[in-house]
């Protein structure tokens, strides 16, 4: 081998990459050829020069402006109001879901215990009234929004033993206004010299906004009791709804007797109810816009 | 993973590995302005491109990777303007704050501009700065930063073969450029 040939495999013999031959090769060479070995040894040299220097110190502040850099670039932290605010508004619609509920409830607990207790006259009724609220029949409120309403609806138990029981009902219509956006639920006095019925329930026939289920299991109430009572009072026909010819309505048959409490009572209840259904809707509104933000 | 989770896994990276990138990029551009701001760069294009890790290599290789390419790229944004001003040889010696300019008096071979402390050190150094990006990156790796020829191999994604001939190459240029900067202070 010639000195160009041994002076290139100088490299691999200082890292030790090369074959036991070509090692041989080199040791034997540079023993016998001083121009070689004066460059293998300018080589070792400058490789040990290279190990040898020293490693830079970082300099000041490089690591804090790096981390400063890296955190502008990740995207803004959320604040923890701002990460449950889906949850926060979850729970002010369920709080106010309640209130509403508890409301209608309540009020229309203390309307239907005053009617029980009111009525002397109508056993028969009450008997059917009782009968009635016995198998818990559920009223809708006809709106738009159908289905929200009907989770909405007070289940009327019959319970006599509400302490609203002063409050009794007279002859009043409850009429969904079903023409517009909003349910809004109107409480008009009845002039109707009906005795036995209060009507609950959509007058408008065109719009289908009751529940199909709900109407059909208020049907059957009705006709169990409506079949009993439409004979004992001719007053019935008016308000009372008729469940095979139309289905939109639903009614509802409680005590006639005016109450002049009661009377009192029932436009603040219906306010209450309304402002409440509003705030609702609001809650309800703003929860999916954000939402819909968040996504 | 939590957004804040991210940033504090990645400042753990930072931690292992900030060193040692920033003494590639000084060895690569010889002054310390210049390693600070590629090694900033490294970490940036680091973390910007965490989720391309396919986990086909060592991660320790992959960052090496990244860290060795950036440097290489910004050198030769850098050479240019270097090569550039390098022609105006008539120009003050002792200029203010021009760091292309310094960059030239530091590896300008001038006799008169040599500090006689650390001579051999030094004549490294500058023997160094003098070699192409390719020759001066081996020899980085290997005789500087002491990785395998199979780490280099992997980081310069080439075979060990092509890494034996290519650092071979690379400690003769540098051993000619020290030999002909001794002939010529003699």
């Amino acid at each position: 081998m010639n000195c160009v040939q041994i002076q290139d495999l100088f490299s691999a013999y200082l890292d030790h990459e090369c074959t036991p031959e070509e090692n041989e090769l080199v040791t034997s060479h540079i023993a016998n050829c001083t121009l070689c070995l004066e460059q293998f040894q300018l080589t070792k040299s400058l490789m040990e020069q290279l190990n040898n220097l020293e490693e830079q110190e970082l300099p000041e502040g490089f690591h804090e402006e790096l981390m400063h850099k890296i955190h502008e670039m990740s995207p803004a932290k959320k604040t923890k109001f701002v990460k449950y605010r889906r949850t926060y508004s979850v729970i002010a619609a369920a709080f106010l879901f309640c209130v509403i509920f508890g409301v209608i409830g309540s009020s229309l607990l203390s309307n239907f215990s005053n009617q029980k207790f009111d009525k002397s006259t109508n056993s028969a009724d009450y008997g059917m009234v009782s009968e009635e609220s016995a198998e818990s029949p559920e009223i809708t409120f006809t709106a738009d929004e159908a289905p929200m309403m009907a989770k909405e609806a007070p289940i009327l138990t019959g319970d006599s033993s509400t302490s609203e029981a002063d409050a009794a009902a007279t002859d009043s219509a409850f009429v969904a206004d079903t023409d517009t956006d909003t349910a809004a639920l109107q409480m008009t006095p009845d002039t109707s010299d009906s005795n036995l019925s209060r009507a609950f329930g959509a007058v408008d026939e065109k719009s289908s906004v009751v529940s199909e289920s709900v109407v059909s299991e208020t049907d059957m109430m009705i006709t169990a009791t409506t079949g009993i009572e439409v004979p004992e009072s001719e007053d019935l026909a008016a308000e009372v709804v008729d469940p095979s010819a139309q289905k939109n309505m639903v009614a509802f048959v409680s005590s006639p007797e005016p109450d002049s409490a009661n009377e009192d009572r029932s436009p603040t209840a219906a306010i209450v109810i309304g402002l409440a259904l509003v705030i609702l809707i609001i809650s309800i509104t703003l929860f999916f816009k954000l939402r819909k933000k968040r996504l | 993973m939590a957004i804040d989770g991210d940033v504090n896994a990645f400042e753990k990276i930072v931690l292992s590995y900030e060193k040692k990138v920033y003494n590639i990029a000084y060895n690569m551009f010889g002054n310390e302005q210049d390693a600070y701001d590629a090694s900033q760069e490294v970490f940036i294009k680091l973390y910007k491109n965490i989720h391309s890790f396919k986990f086909d290599s060592s991660f320790a290789t992959w960052l090496h990777r990244i860290a060795v390419n950036s440097c290489i790229d910004e050198y030769r944004k850098k050479k240019k303007h270097i090569q550039q001003a390098a022609y105006s040889f008539d120009e003050p010696i002792e200029s203010e704050g021009n760091p292309i300019q310094r960059q030239i008096e530091d590896h300008a071979l001038n006799p008169e501009q040599q500090i006689v402390q650390d001579e051999t050190v030094d004549e490294v150094r500058r023997a160094i700065m003098r070699l192409k990006e390719e020759h001066k990156m081996i020899l980085i790796l290997r005789d500087i930063r002491g990785h395998s020829y199979d780490e280099v191999s992997e980081i310069l994604e080439c075979s060990v073969g092509t890494v034996k001939s290519r650092l071979s190459r690379a400690r003769n240029a540098l051993k000619n450029i020290i030999l002909e900067t001794r002939e010529q202070k003699t």
